[in-house]
């Protein structure tokens, strides 16, 4: 599995399918948004999708 | 963020607030269980809105979403490396996971007296060793190993890799 380095989502593609950035393989960390539109959590990093973030990347 | 947006109780619906607790894991297996316990919540129709998986939180997930602990231990019955529960009543707020959220500057990573290949850019492929760093902008100043002169070169801390720490630092 492959980290944004923009916006941190998790995937195995080879350009990430939210916002067409550059991938990493050194990521650390991962936060499993479950429902974006209601989570602190995702409000506090500025992420407005469901899925599986990094909370690290380099 | 406001406080009051932090401390305030969201409304849930229900009679159980929505906070921030932690399920014990096995060593070495967080990451598995936050995904996996996010594909159940979904299944499941579950009231979590997220499941953090820090690093440095070895052993233990942090699950964001009303704490029912019936339907939480139902949840996480039978789940493969999940040890259950951490009982009491004290919530976790945001306030205190933040600095597992907070995105770290790029350049935390970085040492001077370390060595970095530079990743892209003019210098893409060069080696060189970190004379300065400057954290707020994150920027470093290197010196290139391939230049006849050294002289000091200031980029962007994410263009460059360590490849080698100082041990003397
Ligand atoms: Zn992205």
């Amino acid at each position: 599995m492959l980290a944004c380095k923009k916006c941190m989502f998790l995937t195995e593609q080879e350009k990430c399918p939210l916002c067409g950035g550059e991938l990493s393989k050194e990521w650390q960390g991962m936060v499993v948004i479950v429902d974006h539109e209601s989570s602190e959590v995702a409000k506090h990093m500025g992420i407005r999708a469901n899925g599986k973030f990094a909370l690290k990347v380099r | 963020m406001s406080t009051e947006e932090q401390t305030a109780p969201a409304d849930t619906g229900s009679e159980f607030p929505r906070t921030i607790f932690a399920i014990k894991t096995a060593l070495g297996h967080e990451k598995t269980v936050a995904e996996n316990l996010g594909n159940k919540a979904k299944r499941k129709g579950a009231q979590i809105t997220s499941i953090i998986a820090p690093t440095k939180l070895r052993g233990y997930v942090l699950i964001e979403g009303v704490k029912n602990e019936k339907a939480i231990e139902e949840l996480i019955k039978g789940m493969q490396y999940v040890h259950g529960m951490v009982g009491g009543e004290k919530d976790i707020s945001l306030k205190e996971i933040e600095h597992y959220l907070a995105p770290k500057p790029i350049v935390a990573d970085i040492t001077e007296g370390d060595i970095v290949e530079i990743i892209s850019g003019p210098f893409k492929g060069e080696k060189a060793r970190v004379k300065q760093i400057d954290a707020a902008k994150e920027e470093i100043t290197v010196e290139l190993f391939e230049a006849m002169v050294s002289i000091p070169v200031t980029i962007k801390g994410d263009v460059v890799r360590v490849i080698e720490r100082d041990e003397n630092r």
